[in-house]
């Protein structure tokens, strides 16, 4: 009944999102200005930087109290160009800082700006992005509001996917950011322990940085969730604003998609090693030690090798005692079952404008035939229909060494399930791969390629393979709906 | 509708906050103090509207949650009372 830990957990999730009503931190926000330093770092971002300064000079602030600080990672195509035609157009707000050596990842770029913002005493809170997004015209101030409450050390917005109409991938994608960043985080302003500042969008105060030591961390491929964790264990709260939005251009291939995801997953299992003290153990100076964090946390941390042992419990007990193995395999499932009609209604009405476009993802995320077992699981009696009507009727007749193995199949499909999504993206670069891809993920299921990708993150680590920055490619297709 | 559905309104620029360590200034003529007073006071008057939207979106959410929920018994009632 492992396997039934972290659906449970994420149906518990999304119940307490119904509580950010009440247990927010709109309470304690004014209207506050304070002077922001943008950061953004950029490594031949030549196609997407131009317009993104140009929209950050847009944004309804005031721009006597906004600088933006370019740092140019070494560029070898015409960023630093761009940055400098910017900086000659908006004098005084727009700055060009050039590293000479780069390719050494996003902390050390990011820590390279800082040097420089932080040495002077213009700054009073600092947001780091990345060098595509697009920030809707509010959501700086929206984000700054909450700093008028000096307990409050970050605060990060409301990630969405903004590839347009995009393609299968991209609307899993938009789908999933609305569980991952509109619900989960809300959920986690609830508890009063965010797990994570966008990498894209991360507003700080400057004592706050200045209490984490005036760096980003370097040693992991995970900075932003290792400055998340070191902001709330200094003392500080990191807030969620679900209302300032920001859009992102997210990969459309699985393989785009596999280097980013493995990049986060391998981040994850840094910041649970380096934080091992943290887990379980409440403390009175932040809200990480909670039961209901740590769960929260390990149940996706470790949702891969929950879904082995699952499918291993049931094979094994299918040999051992049939009937409690069938029992089991129906509780688990309809478990599964009514945490994915309660996740996907809540989840598509709470963004709609999103929902409307990705709703059949939403359906099939995960995966045809989980979908088949979940129908199978709830309702035996049209199952019975199917198989002592419908298909004799048909002229198949299914033998019970087939029915025998169809339930053995049924067994197994959670571990499974992974191991087709991964053959999704071992297919996409060959001949044909792009129409069988997405074929291999509409079966197995969007959910297992990301736990395939967290699996895969675990032997990475494991093996200590070298921490390589795979910059996720942009093509400055990111846009806000009109 | 509000600023929630992704729509924009013209927002009034809001002032930034007072520099650290004080710098000479000129003194304001009086109507440039006004007009400040005035932008300040549309400016509260346009959070205080947004964090009442925002409230209210929260508040719907639990309703949704609600809608959720209800959906779920319905699944539960249609197994217990035909395909179970």
């Amino acid at each position: 009944m492992l396997g039934a830990v972290p659906l449970t957990a994420a149906a518990y999730q999304y119940v307490l999102v119904a509580f950010h009503f009440c247990r927010n931190h709109y309470k304690l926000c004014s209207p506050y200005f304070p002077r922001t330093a943008i950061l953004v770092p950029a490594w031949n971002e030549a196609m997407v930087i131009g317009a993104s300064i140009d929209r950050l000079m847009q944004l309804n602030y005031p721009p006597e109290a906004l600088r933006v600080f370019v740092v140019d990672d070494a560029s070898t195509d015409e960023t630093p160009d761009v940055i400098l035609s910017k900086a000659a157009r908006y004098p005084g707000q727009v700055f060009h800082l050039r590293r000479l050596k780069g390719g050494e990842g996003k902390a050390h770029t990011l820590n390279h700006g800082l040097e420089v913002i932080l040495a002077d005493d213009w700054m009073q809170a600092l947001l780091i992005m990345d060098a595509d997004v697009i920030y809707e015209p509010d959501s700086l101030r929206m984000m700054t509001r909450h700093l008028a409450d000096p307990k409050v050390g970050a605060v990060t917005a409301y990630i969405k996917e903004g590839g347009g109409s995009g393609n299968y991938l991209t609307k899993f994608i938009a789908f999933e950011y609305i569980t991952a960043q509109a619900a989960a985080r809300r959920c986690q302003n609830v508890l009063g322990a965010v797990a994570c500042l966008a990498g894209g969008a991360q507003l700080h105060s400057r004592a706050n940085l200045e209490a984490i030591g005036s760096r980003i961390d370097t040693s992991s491929l995970a900075e932003d969730t290792f400055t998340t964790f070191k902001t709330q264990m200094a003392g500080r709260r990191v807030v969620f604003e679900p209302h300032a939005k920001v859009w992102a251009e997210e990969p459309g291939t699985i393989v785009g998609l596999w280097k980013q995801r493995l990049r986060w997953a391998r981040g994850n299992v840094q910041v649970t090693k380096r934080f091992a003290g943290v887990w379980c153990r409440p403390s009175r100076s932040h809200r990480l030690g909670t039961i209901s964090f740590s769960v929260f946390w390990f149940s996706l941390l470790l949702l891969p090798i929950l879904m082995i042992c699952a499918s291993a419990a049931l094979i094994i007990l299918y040999f051992a005692d049939f009937s409690l193995a069938w029992i089991t395999f129906h509780v688990l499932w309809i478990i599964n079952a009514l945490t994915y009609v309660f996740i996907t209604a809540f989840v598509l009405m709470m963004d709609w404008q999103t929902g409307r476009r990705v709703w059949r993802q939403a359906i099939l995320f995960p995966g045809l035939i989980s979908l088949s077992i979940i129908i199978a699981a709830c309702f035996p009696r049209l199952l019975q229909l199917v198989f002592n009507d419908a298909l004799p009727h048909a002229g198949i007749a299914v033998t019970a060494a087939q029915r025998r193995s169809l339930v053995l199949f049924a067994y197994g499909w959670m571990a499974v399930s992974m191991l087709v999504a991964f053959l999704g993206k071992s297919v996409e670069q060959h001949r044909f791969g792009r129409l069988l891809a997405p074929m291999f993920i509409y079966i197995a299921g969007f959910g297992p390629l990301l736990c395939a990708c967290t699996f895969a993150s675990y032997i990475k680590e494991l093996r200590g393979a070298e921490m390589i920055w795979d910059k996720t490619e942009k093509t400055g297709k990111a846009g806000m709906p009109a | 509708m509000t600023r929630l559905d992704g729509e924009h309104r013209p927002v009034a620029r809001p002032r930034a906050a007072p520099a650290p360590t004080p710098t000479p200034t000129v003194e304001p003529a009086a109507d440039a103090a006004a007009a400040d007073a005035a932008a300040g006071a549309e400016a509260a008057r346009i959070f205080q509207e947004e964090i009442n939207d925002a409230v209210s979106y929260e508040k719907g959410l639990a309703v949704k949650a609600l809608i959720a929920l209800a959906l779920v018994a319905l699944v539960i009632a249609i197994r217990v009372l035909f395909l179970g």
